[in-house]
């Protein structure tokens, strides 16, 4: 990857990988730093990423960092533990946005990496799964239980649904 | 693949994150047909696919690498170039210049050049003896000699003259560098006793008791061809009678050292400064090559 390769990237993966880890963690100087982290250690192994990985090298790294900084806070849950189910609280009820944020934030931290990696990039599972280190079946489950209870926090009569 | 109501609900999930492809794909397009209840349910699955938004990066521009080489590189080149400038330029700083040997920095009264008076011209602040010289002696950071001075050269001539930032500079002598001198003056003023032997006391010209010294010793530094520089007596006869006739004392002795380490330090001075000016020579006199005469100027 060359020096304008790079560039690109960073014109076309910043947004995204900030996107995608700063709606995971929900904290915004945490996240800035971890972008700036992983696009550090993309520069320092530019040679070594052909260009047209670097999208999967940035959000492989950028989960990686994000994990560990949860791990760190202690915010990690990595096995699916029991999502509260309650309702949206000071959500409007009328603003599915807002519902769909408060559905997302039910969700465990890899379920919510997931739904985003497919949802915001369009990552097949393979993908998915290289990016998270989990196997394509996983993915599969994970995802398929992530929407499932967001249809399920949907659907409550004093939601939107 | 059979769709049924076991499977409909897994393989409808794949269809939403675009997984299903092929004969699957066709077969759950099928079972919806079948089952048009099912598209609601569907419907609200599809509701669970979060949008899009965008979220801009607010620190783009520090991720950028080019733009900060822009500046970096002619930013670089000119700090290189101030410290090569640095390093190459001859430093005039007074510290240098007093860290300089004194016969570096000894120059001769040549024509077109100020005279500049030599430490041989000042006055001495010293007492005849040890230090008959004009020079001081300065030590002020050395260890201390032991008393007698054996092999006590002087490190660091103060010079006073203008010119010269370090003459000065020069600090006066420390108590304990007065103390010192006023040894050795004691030490140098003492004639040594017949029998005396001394391993101490200047080894290379310690002269046992009894030896005949010849009246004049000449110095073999012979260099007709350079000018007198010096308008002492001292400097200016190439030859020092330095060691009187008869029994040799240690004070005659020490002299006769001082004197020749100081005319042979200028020497050692007008040679190199000569040969840093070597068109100074030339002055005043006529070349001629053949029929060709070159005169250069005073």
């Amino acid at each position: 990857m060359t020096e304008k390769e790079y560039n690109r990237c960073v014109d076309l993966f910043a947004d995204r990988l900030y996107r995608f880890i700063v709606k995971n963690l929900k904290h915004e100087e945490d996240a800035k730093d971890i972008v700036q982290t992983t696009f550090e250690v993309l520069w320092k192994h530019r040679g070594e990423v052909a260009c047209e990985k670097g999208r999967a090298y940035l959000f492989t790294v950028g989960y990686r960092n994000m994990i560990d900084h949860l791990r760190r806070r202690k915010r990690l849950s990595l096995a699916e533990g029991p999502v509260e189910d309650t309702a949206a609280g000071d959500a409007d009820p009328h603003d599915l946005k807002a519902v769909l944020a408060h559905a997302l934030e039910r969700l465990s931290d890899v379920q919510r990496s997931l739904l985003m990696l497919k949802d915001y990039e369009g990552y097949s599972y393979a993908e998915i799964a290289a990016i998270t280190g989990l196997n394509a079946s996983q993915v599969k489950v994970y995802l398929h239980r992530a929407r499932l209870k967001m249809r399920a926090y949907l659907v409550k009569r004093e939601n939107v649904i | 693949m059979q769709i049924n109501e076991e499977n409909y609900e897994d393989l409808m999930l794949s269809w939403l994150d675009g997984e299903l492809e092929g004969s699957d794909l066709d077969a759950m397009k099928q079972f919806l047909r079948d089952h048009p209840e099912k598209k609601k349910e569907l419907e609200t699955l599809r509701m669970t696919i979060l949008p899009q938004e965008e979220m801009p990066f607010p620190g783009r521009q520090l991720l950028y690498r080019e733009r900060k080489l822009k500046w970096f590189l002619p930013a670089a080149a000119a700090a290189a170039a101030v410290l090569l400038a640095l390093f190459l330029l001859p430093s005039r700083s007074p510290s240098v210049r007093q860290a300089t040997p004194v016969a570096a920095r000894t120059r001769p009264s040549a024509p077109g050049h100020p005279a500049l008076p030599s430490y041989a011209t000042r006055p001495s602040h010293a007492s005849p003896g040890l230090h008959a010289s004009n020079t001081d002696v300065v030590k002020p950071a050395a260890p201390d000699v032991p008393p007698g001075g054996a092999g006590h050269k002087p490190e660091h001539k103060a010079v006073s003259a203008p010119g010269f930032a370090a003459a000065a500079a020069a600090p006066p002598l420390s108590h304990r560098a007065r103390q010192r001198r006023n040894r050795l003056r004691q030490i140098s003023e003492t004639p040594a006793p017949e029998n005396e032997t001394r391993p101490t006391a200047l080894p290379p010209l310690r002269a046992p008791s009894g030896l005949h010294v010849p009246a004049s010793v000449p110095i073999a530094v012979n260099a007709p061809e350079l000018p007198p520089a010096r308008s002492s007596p001292q400097a200016d006869s190439h030859q020092v009678s330095a060691l009187p006739a008869g029994k040799a004392t240690l004070a005659s002795i020490g002299e006769a050292r001082q004197k020749m380490d100081h005319t042979l330090t200028e020497k050692i001075g007008e040679i190199q400064y000569k040969m840093s000016h070597p068109f100074d020579l030339l002055r005043g006199r006529e070349i001629r090559i053949g029929n060709v005469s070159f005169a250069f100027n005073k």
